[in-house]
């Protein structure tokens, strides 16, 4: 299992020695709540990174909007380059929830698109939380939604590693077991191919 | 349907009989894959955290609706966000990062607040100056007209979208280079706007709440905010910490306050920037550091805004009129990205009825582009 190392060019500079050791030992001491109260380019991710990096702690990271998300999501991936760092927002493109205006009599039907690519990265999120330690996830507030029960999550999953030896007949009937298709011509997600 | 295709649509509304859940019970979300012993950051928290709070009562108001005339079952209302107590109690250890927390983080850091106040670039927090208001459009065109001559530029914020229409005209009417950047601007003629000003195609920009994520512009060296003692949102305390940090990233940068009176979140500001500009520049003197500013390329300025790059040369300004079907192909794919930008922020807002009407339209010249 490897333990969450940041691999960055530069060392901690300004105030960012201080904040660093004054956070991971907040943490040590069992802290509850901690502000970091960074100005404009005083680099708080690299910081976080650091503190992560002491303190060895699964982290959820929370942002407010996809865009900021994006961002934090690809400086941790730099930072991080050895560990798992995932990334988990709303798998919709465009998501229209039914409703109902009594005013004007209208109701709207649930409508949208979604994007298979963020379904992929949310469901590499959770597997690799239930497998592994050293995971950071980068969310917005979809991480305050309706997820499956992790038991029961942890059921549909098959686990394979590299050197597992398993037969090609017991795989197919695990894969369809959790409800996977086949078909040998188009490759997507939830379809079986061989 | 269920035991027939094993899916059946709508069903994620009674989640509670598949998880096993009791009436009012709160859903397993993301945060139950997490090991006992984890640590949350939240990032510009004093955004975050109302936005995390405010999730609960919009799903339910909209559930409300749903259930009282009958298109849903009561069960319903358990398939919803996490309320923001039962968000609490399932933290471990948080930090909350935030360049203005607010007091309700503070509240719960009990003191726990860790600084960063000195950049690794030893930037020092732009110096603050106080005018009065008479004589302040004069005022602000002599600064701007210094700040022109050197090759930087300026932001300029009004409290009205009127009196940034009428300023930007007046400044323009007298020979300055001027653009205007309000609400209705979308995404990717706002990043356009913001590149050429990046560039220097124009030297001032005049906006309402210049706040939004992706104005942090090294060029920019002055920022004037009208009205600065109007207290209000767009003046409240974290607003002016933030508006005034624009110009933090210029080793010459600094903010003009146009205003007849100190308020409470004007003193706060002042207070506040001098308390870290002592510090910053106590700390360069003792490691002997020369701020910088980070100048960039225009290579390294088109790099960062390339959204904006590939509709570079198209006419944005497309009339909204879809019946008469004159625009062009490219034109008409450059609208569905527009109407689609404002289906999402409308839906965002639970502005439904908005959105369905967007979408269908959207949808109408989508139809038309694969034809």
């Amino acid at each position: 299992m490897a333990d969450f190392k940041v691999e960055s060019k530069f060392s901690p500079a300004g105030d960012q020695p201080t904040a660093i050791s004054e956070l991971s030992d907040g943490l040590k001491e069992n802290a509850s709540h901690q502000t970091l109260l960074g100005v404009t380019g005083s680099g708080k991710t690299y910081t976080i990174a650091k503190v992560i990096e002491e303190v060895q702690k699964p982290t959820l990271v929370i942002s407010h909007n996809k865009t900021l998300a994006a961002q934090l999501y690809g400086e941790f991936k730099n930072l991080f380059p050895n560990n798992a760092v995932e990334y988990f927002i709303s798998y919709y493109d465009y998501y229209q929830p039914e409703s109902y205006m009594p005013v004007t009599d209208t109701f709207i039907e649930k409508d949208f698109s979604m994007n298979e690519e963020i379904d992929r990265l949310r469901l590499k999120a959770t597997s690799s939380l239930l497998q592994r330690k050293d995971v950071i996830v980068v969310s917005s507030v979809s991480c305050i939604y309706g997820l499956g029960n992790p038991k029961e999550w942890k059921k549909q999953v098959v686990h394979l590693k590299l050197d597992d030896s398993i037969s090609r007949s017991s795989l197919t009937e695990y894969l369809v077991d959790i409800y996977y298709q086949r078909n040998d011509q188009v490759l997507e997600s939830v379809i079986l191919g061989f | 349907m269920i035991q027939e295709i094993g899916y059946c649509s709508g069903i994620e509304n009674y989640s509670r009989y598949f998880d096993g859940r009791k009436e009012g019970e709160r859903p397993f979300t993301l945060i139950d894959f997490f090991p006992e012993d984890f640590l949350t950051v939240i990032d510009e928290s004093h955004v975050t955290l109302p936005q995390i709070q405010a999730m609960y009562g919009g799903d339910r108001k909209r559930k409300d609706n749903l259930i009282d005339y009958g298109f849903r079952l009561p069960s319903a209302y358990d398939n919803r966000p996490l309320k923001s107590d039962e968000f609490s109690t399932l933290q471990n250890q948080v930090i909350y990062a935030s360049a203005t927390p607010s007091h309700r983080e503070l509240e719960l850091s009990q003191g726990a607040i860790t600084e960063l106040i000195n950049r690794p670039t030893g930037l020092v927090d732009p110096e603050l100056m106080i005018r009065p208001s008479a004589g302040q459009i004069d005022d602000l065109i002599s600064e701007i007209k210094i700040r022109s001559s050197k090759d930087e530029r300026c932001l300029v914020t009004t409290l009205t979208k009127k009196m940034a229409e009428d300023l930007s005209e007046y400044l323009s009417s007298v020979g300055l280079r001027v653009r205007y950047l309000h609400s209705e601007v979308k995404t990717i003629e706002r990043v356009k706007i913001l590149r050429d000003l990046r560039l220097g195609d124009f030297d001032v920009l005049v906006g309402i709440n210049l706040l939004r994520e992706g104005l942090d512009l090294p060029e920019v060296s002055l920022v004037a905010i009208l009205d600065a003692d109007k207290e209000g949102f767009l003046r409240s305390k974290s607003s002016l910490v933030q508006t005034a940090g624009r110009a933090a990233r210029h080793e010459q940068g600094k903010v003009i306050l146009y205003a007849d009176k100190i308020t409470d979140s004007m003193k706060y500001l002042i207070d506040e920037t001098d308390r870290r500009r002592k510090i910053q520049m106590k700390f360069n003197k003792e490691n002997n550091i020369t701020p910088k500013t980070v100048k960039k390329s225009v290579e390294e300025i088109m790099q960062s805004t390339r959204v904006a790059e590939s509709y570079r040369d198209s006419e944005i300004e497309v009339k909204r009129d879809v019946a008469t079907d004159k625009f062009l192909l490219e034109d008409k794919k450059i609208v569905v990205e527009m109407i689609r930008e404002e289906m999402l922020e409308a839906a965002e807002n639970l502005e439904f009825e908005k959105a369905a009407k967007l979408r269908d339209e959207m949808n109408k010249l989508e139809k038309e582009i694969k034809l």
